[in-house]
């Protein structure tokens, strides 16, 4: 057996002691690296937002691997130049195999610099609304709120329109409501308005307005806007759906089904149609 | 309740279960040996100035609840003030031409703490009436939640004595600018204020606080007179300001002050 053969040489060789370096420096460096990671993370977590901090810890992660790897590597006997140029011929042909992937990563780029949302963030992407989980320089991860993880690939996110639920600190909510014709419209401004005044969570300012949309098929239609803080917009919401429905029904206010008025016609006999006949042609005839 | 005056406020460690009344919020208590547990529920009537037991000897179905395992050394309900800015509206704008100034007596719901140990720490604790939300700033991406108060700002000369339920801040403006300052609505800096009330009297007051326009329109010099207020000078902290800042004398925009 050739490895038995020559184990004993290369026991008493360099080569022993340069792969017990390497070790030596991959346990070390190993530590090294977790410990500056989780140090920038410690220190970006207090300077900057979740984003910035996840951005910080995996730059100097991957930082610290490159030189890491780079280091056990020369330590082993491997020309480092050599490998460089090869990692650069690498790079050129997997760019061309993977252009999707390059735009993505570009995507990446740009959508860090412009900061249209962070971790942890509500946007809507088409049509998935989702939490931000994770943004990386391929992808945005997104917890949808029934609890699907919904990858979506930077170019796409570049491409689409992203609405951000969470950006500002208040929102309005656009309640579409109908009601009768026959009712007063000042009147039902006014349980409206009450009715948003009694909830504690709906803003005074900026104060709920109404708008008076047109006149439907079957109803007179408004539209009530409301504020609400965003972290209480769903509880507010729901609270003033429930709430003006009560108002309404206490007021007699009537939210109509769609309808159609018909009116039918008179009783009146239907009118004859006959040709006229002249006296002249009928005496001729006979 | 040691106090005859503020019958709601002291040590609460009674044998068997205890209510209570103060305005329009109204509380139940069971204390037990290592545990407590707490109901408050509330009217509509911010008013309200009623005093003493609750109305019911058991807690609406729907009140809100809370179960603490907390040591009884020190239970007691303590009175504080509101924890976010809160807005109030004079009954009328007020126009103040320069040079001129105004004082007004702001009325704001007091908050009840339920606290507990050596040094005493909330364990709980709600608004004796709980007011509105509103936003306060220039626009809607701008500015600060607040609670918005429903009662106005009155003048000083035309107040009357509060609620129980309720502490009176006196807040005087300052206007030092150009042209006429027009009042429409202010924001009182509740968290940074500390709470008095005088032995023997059941209202409760914090410190006063002046805001002065600078000659330059867009900034406001807000500074806290720290101590009881001139209307209550024999006042006893009751409360320390939720935000301890060491500046009594700060400066904000005059849009996140006065609207």
């Amino acid at each position: 057996m050739d490895i038995f053969t020559h184990l004993p040489d290369w026991l008493h060789s360099d080569a022993l002691f340069a792969w017990l370096r390497a070790l030596v420096l991959f346990v070390v460096g190993l530590a090294v690296v977790r410990f500056a990671t989780r140090s920038a993370g410690r220190a970006a977590a207090g300077r900057w937002n979740a984003q910035g901090a996840m951005l910080a810890r995996r730059t100097v992660s991957v930082l610290g691997w490159t030189l890491l790897a780079a280091t056990v590597l020369n330590q082993l006997g491997f020309k480092l130049s050599v490998l460089m140029g090869a990692a650069g011929v690498l790079t050129v042909a997997v760019g061309f195999a993977s252009q999707t992937a390059a735009s993505n990563l570009i995507s990446g780029l740009f959508l860090i610099g412009e900061r249209p949302f962070v971790v942890g963030d509500v946007i809507k992407v088409d049509d998935v609304t989702g939490e931000v989980t994770d943004i990386d320089l391929v992808s945005v991860k997104l917890r949808t709120f029934d609890n699907l993880l919904v990858r979506v690939p930077n170019e796409a996110l570049l491409k689409s329109k992203i609405t951000n639920l969470t950006h500002y600190p208040i929102r309005r909510m656009d309640l579409e409501i109908g009601v009768s014709y026959s009712q007063d419209v000042e009147q039902v401004i006014e349980v409206l308005r009450d009715t948003a005044d009694r909830i504690p969570g709906c803003l005074d300012e900026p104060e709920p307005i109404v708008i008076h949309k047109g006149y439907g098929d079957s109803a007179v239609l408004l539209q009530f806007s409301a504020w609400a803080s965003r972290p209480r917009f769903i509880e507010v919401r729901t609270r003033l759906l429930i709430d003006i429905k009560k108002a309404f029904d206490a007021n007699g206010i009537v939210i109509p089904f769609p309808q159609r008025t018909l009116h039918t016609a008179t009783t009146d006999p239907p009118v004859r149609i006959a040709p006229e006949r002249s006296t002249d042609d009928d005496e001729g005839m006979v | 309740m040691p106090d005859p005056a503020h019958p709601f406020w002291g040590d609460c460690t009674t044998d068997g279960p205890w209510t209570g009344r103060l305005g329009p919020m109204e509380l139940w208590l069971d204390v037990r040996p290592g545990e407590v547990e707490i109901a408050a529920w509330q009217n509509e009537d911010a008013l309200d100035t009623r005093l003493g037991p609750a109305s019911t000897p058991e807690p609406p179905h729907d009140a809100r609840r809370a179960r603490f395992a907390v040591p009884l050394d020190g239970l007691a309900l303590a009175p504080a003030l509101a924890d976010r800015p809160v807005v109030v509206r004079p009954e009328v704008p007020v126009h103040l031409p320069p040079g001129s100034s105004i004082t007004l007596l702001i009325s704001t719901p007091l908050w009840v703490q339920l606290v507990a140990g050596t040094p005493p720490v909330s364990v709980f604790e709600g608004p004796s009436f709980r007011p509105s939300d509103t936003w306060f700033g220039p626009s809607p991406r701008e500015g600060l939640l607040c609670y918005s108060s429903r009662t106005r700002a009155r003048l000083l000369s035309t107040a009357s004595p509060t609620s129980p339920a309720r502490a009176s801040t006196e807040l005087t403006l300052n206007n030092f600018g150009a042209d006429t300052l027009v009042v429409v609505r202010l924001s009182l800096p509740a968290p940074r204020l500390a709470l008095y009330a005088e032995p023997g009297s059941a209202e409760h007051w914090s410190e006063s606080v002046t805001f002065t326009r600078q000659a330059n329109d867009h900034l406001a010099e807000v500074q806290i007179q720290r101590g009881p207020p001139a209307s209550a000078p024999g006042g006893i902290q009751v409360a320390p300001p939720r935000e301890i800042d060491p500046q009594n004398v700060f400066r904000r925009a005059l849009s996140s002050l006065v609207g």
